[in-house]
């Protein structure tokens, strides 16, 4: 009976909303990255389905529902990038050309990280878009042949490091202009890292949420790209 | 009625963008595609902000919860990231450490460069 239920997609669905809502209640009252509603969402769930003896496939009969909408979101992400728009064009040429590049080393140097420590291809390859936000960075994985849940994963952690130490890296680092700091923040942390950068000044924010929706367009146009000449070189 | 129009909306641009990713060589996901379409559209008035944002807006308010099935999905994984987690751990924070400097550095030296020549 009980086994027939967790078969459902109402299990998966029912359990991933209640998980994201006592989350979201959880980080309201302690606004620390540590307490993400994703790590919250991720941490119960999973030791649910170990606690119970559940596989994923049972659990995500309803959570493939929930994952349909990562695409028509991705499409929304257009919106927030046209509210800055008068930011990107006082500053065209800077901005276009801090994300194209930024894409281009953060592909090569997880490329290269890889290599050095000889990282299972599967791994390596799903983990190149770990600084673009998730649902683009979902798409690129499925693109370059990549598995969407380590890329989540990677890029999961890579923002919650953004959200909790990228202010303390500017000062580390010595970065005074808001300008560098802002588009860093959304380049390399994508929206925990924004969150994060909100909070310590407003044009950071706006800069930090510009940088997101570019990184990510750019990273989609050149990773297939960097793969494709290094694929000639390289087994990769 | 404006909810309902804003979420048809979305879904055109996405389906166009899977479209034209189906249908050319271009290796960039439909999506992605879908939402350069929308970004373009709003930049020449095609489509008109107020029209789309309602929608937009409640779509990406909880874009966390989209991606929790995903995530979840990293338990398949549990092997695999046990025989791989020293080099998991380096590339993911090490490789951030890195690409932070890396492109705080960079920018700060492109915004000397670009801007202070009196843009």
């Amino acid at each position: 009976m009980l086994n027939e239920l967790i078969q459902e997609p109402i299990f998966g669905i029912t359990l991933t909303l209640l998980v994201y809502f006592l989350g979201l209640f959880l980080y309201k009252k302690e606004k620390k990255a540590i307490f993400h509603p994703i790590l919250m969402a991720l941490f119960i769930i999973i030791s649910f389905l170990t606690l119970f003896d559940i596989d994923y496939e049972s659990y995500n009969n309803g959570g493939q529902y929930i994952s349909i909408l990562l695409g028509p979101a991705t499409v929304a992400l257009a919106i927030p990038m046209y509210r800055k728009i008068t930011l990107l064009k006082k500053y065209t040429l800077l901005i276009l050309l801090s994300t194209f590049l930024s894409s281009l080393i953060a592909i090569l140097l997880t490329i290269g990280l890889g290599m050095v420590f000889n990282t299972n291809l599967l791994l390596l390859i799903s983990m190149i878009p770990k600084s673009v936000t998730t649902p683009i960075a979902v798409g690129i994985s499925e693109q370059i042949g990549g598995e969407i849940a380590l890329t989540a994963g990677a890029v999961i952690i890579t923002g919650l490091l953004g959200g909790m130490f990228g202010p303390e890296l500017n000062r580390l680092f010595r970065i005074k202009s808001t300008l560098a700091r802002g588009l860093t923040m959304g380049i390399t942390a994508h929206g925990i890292g924004t969150a994060r950068a909100l909070t310590e000044d407003e044009q950071e924010g706006a800069l930090s949420g510009l940088a997101i929706g570019l990184m990510g367009i750019f990273t989609a146009i050149n990773a297939p790209i960097v793969l494709y000449f290094l694929r000639l070189i390289w087994p990769l | 009625m404006r909810m309902v129009k804003g979420i048809t909306l979305i879904f055109v641009f996405l389906f166009l963008g899977e479209f034209i990713a189906e249908v050319t060589p271009l290796p960039i996901p439909g999506n992605i595609i879908g939402m350069i379409l929308l970004f373009i559209s709003l930049v020449f008035n095609f489509i008109k902000l107020e029209e789309i944002a309602p929608a937009g807006d409640l779509l990406l308010e909880h874009l966390i919860l989209y991606f929790i099935p995903v995530s979840i999905g990293i338990i398949s994984y549990k092997e695999l990231l046990r025989d791989e987690f020293v080099s998991f751990s380096v590339i993911v924070v090490g490789g951030f450490l890195i690409l932070y400097f890396l492109i705080s550095k960079m920018i700060d030296l492109l915004v000397c460069n670009l801007e202070k020549k009196g843009s």
